[in-house]
């Protein structure tokens, strides 16, 4: 248990110390993003002609079930999170054995009290929570609305008078 | 000095093969390397040494033969091997990206070490080797020297009774190769030391017995007074090229 759970410390520090953790993260949270606002301004654009053609307003139960956050904004960016997803995770699991390899380090790691299966486990383990990191980051923005929370931007304060 | 209860041989090879397809790697080698020395393995490159040390660390397994460390088979029981290993991989085969206190901490983790026994472990190594300037760095901005003396630090944090080095000063320049070589003859006749090596001159600095291979095959076996001693020593690795 010592030797796995320090391999899975070592592997996150592996992983956080390289910066392609950081540029996939990056990477996936600015396309989910892009997604997100695009769905989200179609959304708006489809309250807008409901609003505008009903004078009742958007409050109007005019508006048909099938137009709602989950259906115009939440699932279509989570279709596009599993592509980029599709992209990303090979980007991540293919170095996790062949950088040792690469390295030479694989005999290094066989040569301590880890075994293979224990090997093969803290970096599943390491790279899953990655993914699951991923994963949430990209999603905040959506749960955020569906939560009912809005998506405020910060206040600028009034520059001081005279 | 480590006492081996079980056997006075830390590594006995009988009839030990190796095959990749066609090629034969290690040829029915039979080798007793003794407890308690300063052993050298040497050769050309090509020889079979590295083909054999992974054999005896248990990261290859042999086509034939059979091979006995500190008593045990690396086949059937390679973790009782393990906890008494140390292993040295050629210069470099480290993790650049962690610190060498970092990497020290999962080195000592991943064999079994915790707590305050881990730490004590670290700073006996960092002492040992002469790491106390570097140890917050990250090991990739090391020079080639420091990080095989970090490599050798991480072979001995657990104490074990056994230590392969391979190629310790293949790529490294005068200076450096000064530091390591004088790192590895402060530990001669604590433990077994394995020392897989072309170089002549270290094996002569280092060693107390040889061991010199050629295509997979055993050619000279000796104390390495007596077998580097010879009016041309180099004759050995041209026999080695023609056997």
């Amino acid at each position: 248990m010592t030797a796995l759970m320090a391999l899975v410390r070592k592997e996150f520090a592996s992983l956080f110390g390289a910066p392609t953790a950081y540029l996939t993260l990056t990477m996936v949270a600015l396309v989910t993003a892009l997604i997100f606002f695009d769905h989200l301004r179609l959304y708006n654009q489809i309250l807008f002609v409901f609003a505008s053609s009903n004078m009742g307003g958007i409050e109007s139960d005019t508006i048909p079930d099938y137009i709602n956050l989950w259906d115009a904004v939440f699932f279509p960016v989570m279709e596009t999170l599993g592509l980029t997803l599709v992209g990303a995770v090979p980007l991540l699991t293919m170095r996790v054995f062949a950088e040792e390899r690469a390295r030479g380090t694989d005999e290094l790691l066989i040569s301590t009290h880890l075994t293979p299966g224990q090997i093969v486990m803290a970096k599943f383990a390491v790279t899953f929570v990655f993914v699951t990191l991923m994963m949430t980051v990209s999603l905040e923005l959506a749960l955020k609305v569906l939560r009912g929370q809005g998506i405020t931007s910060p206040k600028i304060k009034k520059p001081p008078s005279g | 000095m480590k006492s081996h209860s079980d056997t006075d041989l830390a590594i006995e090879a009988r009839g030990l093969t190796r095959r990749f397809g066609d090629h034969v790697a290690v040829d029915a080698l039979d080798l007793a390397i003794p407890a308690n020395t300063t052993y050298g393995l040497l050769g050309a490159n090509g020889a079979g040494k590295t083909t054999f040390i992974r054999m005896v660390t248990g990261f290859l397994l042999p086509s034939a033969g059979s091979v006995r460390v500190l008593g045990r088979s690396p086949v059937d029981e390679p973790g009782r091997i393990r906890e008494r290993l140390g292993f040295v991989t050629e210069t470099s085969r480290l993790y650049p990206e962690l610190r060498v206190q970092g990497f020290l901490r999962f080195a000592g983790g991943a064999r079994g070490l915790r707590g305050r026994e881990l730490s004590a472990a670290i700073e006996r190594v960092i002492e040992r080797f002469g790491l106390a300037p570097m140890a917050r760095r990250l090991v990739g901005n090391l020079s080639k020297g420091y990080q095989q003396r970090v490599s050798l630090a991480q072979a001995f944090l657990h104490d074990p009774d056994l230590v392969i080095v391979d190629e310790p000063t293949g790529g490294l320049d005068p200076v450096q190769q000064a530091q390591v070589q004088g790192a590895l003859e402060q530990l001669r006749g604590e433990r077994t030391i394995v020392l897989c090596t072309h170089d002549l001159s270290e094996a002569r600095r280092l060693t107390s017995r040889v061991a010199v291979l050629g295509n997979g095959r055993l050619l000279r076996e000796g104390p390495t007074g007596t077998v580097l001693g010879e009016d041309d020593p180099l004759a050995l690795f041209r026999e080695e090229a023609t056997a």
